[in-house]
């Protein structure tokens, strides 16, 4: 009888503690989660900025680059598909932002002939504030990539593994670095 | 690159603590040496005729076996507890010492900085950075940290002006770099104390003037009356003031540098360490070694900061520009709180793998071609409707006819007639009427062209708005008299001008960024006007004889003129014909009261003109032109 106790009182131990520790570990992946989800609400506000500044850059534009017609087009295009990609789709918004960055660049690249264009206030302005978004979107999607691997690495270990399985945690996309990217300098004193 | 907060965090206390027990022992050592000093001084001043011997052993007996000794051991201790405790949270003082400014949102090269310090704050996941302008014409940058853990991030508008984005984020990360490598507290501290020995150095040197000061009054009454009935305790004790303040004077000098020495000793290495960081986090050598080569290249110019104390804060110390180039003598290598400036440049360039000296020809020749391919427009108006910037046309209103180079012309509107600067005895007539009369006689006009306006029943209802260039304030031209002044960027800088004649109202401040920066080309016809208003000041010399004199009545001053009139005062403040400077004789409309400048049509771009030919020609800086100004606003006799 007391034997009988004690086995069943290991088994009742055994049970609370695997339990706990199921919780434990499903509360840890879900605040892993949570982190990605806030880094990439960080990215979100910056892509949001880009899209409410870009019809003022292409009106600007327009005054002074008649002949570049495609170029402008493209940009609007690109912006019109990265906003009506769904928010929950990460992979094909994160795919839809970097042709956006790419047609942007190709616009900067071209309002280079443009002198006047240049030295016009408003773009000077408008110029300054997508050169800040860009690079806050960069140091963003760094901080997300960095919170995204920690989180991926976790869920595909065990025993992790075996309880995002039954929770149903699934991997996060990484946002790929574009080759325009600054590469890391090598210091040695 | 990520951070590691902990690691950042531990550095940071290690480098508090090692501060604090460098404090308790300058200050024991310090107390101590000036008790002994104090003592001795007394002892001999007050017993005359004792022997040294004999006052050492009483001064030694007084401070070692008393209790007086283990006071001025706990006095030391607790004082440095305190001003180790005060330091730290003494961010306020030392960033007002500097005189800096939250920076305009709407000038466009403060907003650049902002924004980097946005960008930086992702980065790096420190969020309390508050971002600085000082009011410096010299390229530096600073940052400072208190206990708080608040971060203050400064450039002047010189780094402002001079510096390209690239070289900006890259001056920015130098200032990260020191916030990672946890000592920027350290130095905050370090010369929040530092500003503790500049005031006992002045105590001293109060205490000595006073009591010299006491003696020779003395002397004189002595020789003057030959009494000898003054008590000799009198002139002791004047005397020992003199030596006492003497004595604290020098204690404290010599306290001062051997902090200053060890301080610099535990943080030989910072700036390197600074500038390897900034590479890290920006990622880009080259604008770092650029920024630095412009930094050493613009070190000739005045500085406006005064207090010395503060210069460990900065990129690059503002008070030992001589001591740029490596190779100077241990002294003071011991007294600098930077490494030579070119050895900082010779490393990273190694980084970055370019010489230092090709780089600085890059630099030449693209700043050469930045002048040449600057562009003609000046005034770009921020076409914004909320202000009200659109063009008002008073309709119906009486139309008048002018007396102009001996015919009758016009109809024009009162506006109109505004714009063309007549003199008050001009004669006019209304349209389709016969009878002349001169401006002078008629009061409606008199109040629609100079100065008094029909505004001044709304003017109560103003009174509430802020006095400045704020341009979310309604301010009327004051040529056109009811044009809006409407917002525009010039330079960067956001100016209020008017749609109608393109004059521009600015203050001093607004108007040195302008002249700082160069982005308005300038056309053949400012050169002109700017050549011709030169030779003038060289012909005559006289300051009445160099410009022509517009005849036309002073204006009153849009902001505060009609204000004073309508609500609170009886005077009208006005803006004076003035010429801007002896050596710059364009002439402009000063205002009496604000001393808000008015600049017609074309005027700001010859003043901009002039200055930058000025220092091309006498080979100095703008701002060193700016600042041999003996007097902005000169009237011409008469
Ligand atoms: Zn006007
Ligand atoms: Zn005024």
């Amino acid at each position: 009888m007391a034997i009988l106790m004690g086995v069943f009182l290991l088994f009742l131990l055994t049970i609370v503690a695997l339990v706990v520790l199921v919780a434990g570990a499903y509360n840890s992946l879900v605040q892993l989660r949570n982190r990605v989800k806030n880094a990439w609400a960080q990215i979100d506000v910056q892509l949001k900025r880009r899209h409410d500044l870009i019809p003022n850059l292409v009106e600007v534009a327009k005054k002074y680059m008649q002949h570049e017609r495609e170029t402008l087009e493209a940009v609007i295009k690109a912006r019109t598909q990265a906003i009506n990609v769904s928010a929950d789709n990460l992979e094909e918004r994160v795919k839809a932002e970097n042709f956006l960055s790419q047609t942007l660049r190709s616009l900067f690249a071209v309002a280079e002939r443009y002198p006047n264009l240049k030295a016009d206030a408003q773009m000077m302005r408008l110029h300054e504030e997508l050169v800040s978004t860009e690079n806050k979107i960069a140091f963003a999607r760094q901080f997300y990539n960095d919170e995204t691997t920690l989180y991926n690495t976790k869920i595909e270990m065990f025993p992790m593994n075996i309880i995002a399985g039954m929770f149903n945690f699934q991997k996060m996309p990484l946002f790929e670095a574009d080759e325009e990217e600054r590469k890391e300098v090598k210091i040695e004193f | 690159m990520r951070f590691n907060f902990l690691e950042i965090k531990r550095k940071k206390d290690r480098y508090v603590f090692l501060l604090l027990l460098l404090l308790m022992l300058s200050y024991t050592v310090g107390f101590f040496v000036t008790t002994y000093a104090v003592l001795f001084v007394a002892r001999i001043g007050f017993m005359s005729g004792a022997s040294f011997p004999s006052v050492i052993r009483w001064v030694n007996h007084q401070l070692f076996h008393t209790r007086l000794g283990l006071q001025v051991l706990l006095a030391a201790v607790v004082l440095s507890l305190v001003s180790w405790l005060l330091s730290g949270f003494s961010l306020r003082h030392i960033v007002s010492m500097f005189k800096g400014y939250p920076p305009e949102p709407d000038d466009r090269y403060h907003k650049q900085f902002v924004n980097i310090i946005d960008e930086v704050k992702i980065a790096s996941g420190i969020k309390n950075i508050e971002p600085r302008i000082l009011p410096d014409t010299d390229i530096n940058a600073f940052t400072c940290q208190d206990f708080s853990g608040k971060i203050v991030i400064g450039v002047t508008e010189g780094a402002l002006a001079k510096l390209t984005r690239h070289e900006l984020e890259a001056v920015v990360g130098h200032e990260m770099g020191h916030v990672m490598s946890g000592d920027v507290v350290t130095t905050t501290m370090f010369s929040a104390i530092m500003s503790v020995y500049a005031a006992m150095k002045e105590v001293g040197l109060g205490m000595l003037k006073l009591g010299l000061a006491g003696v020779y009054s003395y002397r004189s009454a002595r020789d003057r009356d030959s009494r000898v009935n003054i008590r000799a305790s009198r002139s002791s004790g004047i005397n020992v003031l003199a030596l006492i303040g003497l004595v604290v004077f020098i204690i404290s000098l010599l306290w001062s540098y051997l902090n200053y020495m060890l301080i610099t000793l535990i943080s030989r290495q910072r700036e390197y360490r600074a500038d390897a960081l900034a590479i890290k986090i920006v990622r880009d050598p080259i604008s770092l070694a650029r920024a630095l080569l412009k930094i050493k290249n613009g070190h000739k110019s005045v500085k406006l900061i005064t207090d010395k104390t503060v210069g460990a804060l900065f990129i690059s110390n503002p008070f030992t520009p001589e001591r740029l180039s490596s190779g100077s003598s241990l002294a003071e290598s011991l007294f600098n709180t930077h490494p030579p400036i070119t050895d900082r440049i010779s490393i990273v360039c190694n980084i970055a793998g370019v010489s230092p000296d090709e780089l600085e020809r890059q630099i030449i020749a693209e700043e050469k071609a930045k002048i040449e391919a600057r562009s003609k427009t000046g005034l770009i108006f921020l076409g914004d409707k909320e202000d009200g910037a659109d063009f008002q046309v008073d309709s119906g209103a009486d139309r008048w006819m002018v007396f102009l180079d001996s015919a009758w012309r016009g109809p024009f509107t009162v506006k109109e007639l505004a714009t063309m600067g007549l003199p008050p005895d001009t004669f006019i007539k209304r349209e389709g009427e016969e009878g002349h009369s001169m401006i002078q006689d008629n009061p409606e006009l008199m109040m629609g062209l100079f100065g008094v306006s029909a505004r001044v029943e709304d003017a109560g209802a103003q009174d509430g708005d802020e006095v400045s260039g704020n341009a979310k304030k309604q301010v009327y031209c004051p040529r056109c008299r009811d044009v809006l002044l409407s917002r525009a960027d010039y330079e960067g800088v956001l100016v209020l001008a008017c749609p109608n004649c393109f004059g521009v109202l600015l203050d001093r401040d607004h108007l040195k960024k302008i002249l700082l920066r160069k982005e308005v080309g300038f056309s053949d016809d400012i050169r002109q006007w700017g050549d011709k208003l030169f030779s003038m000041v060289e012909i005559s010399g006289k300051r009445y004889e160099i410009a022509p004199i517009k005849r036309e009545p002073s204006f009153v001053c849009p902001v505060c003129g009609d204000r004073k009139f309508g609500a609170k005062q009886e005077t009208i403040s006005m803006m004076y014909k003035r010429v801007f400077a002896k050596k710059f004789p364009v002439q402009v409309d000063i205002c009496g009261l604000c001393g808000l400048i008015w600049f017609d049509k074309g005027e700001l771009e010859v003043l901009q003109y002039m200055f930058e030919k000025k220092a091309e020609e006498m080979g100095v800086s703008v701002e060193e032109v700016w600042n041999n100004i003996p007097e902005i606003g000169i009237s011409w006799g008469g």
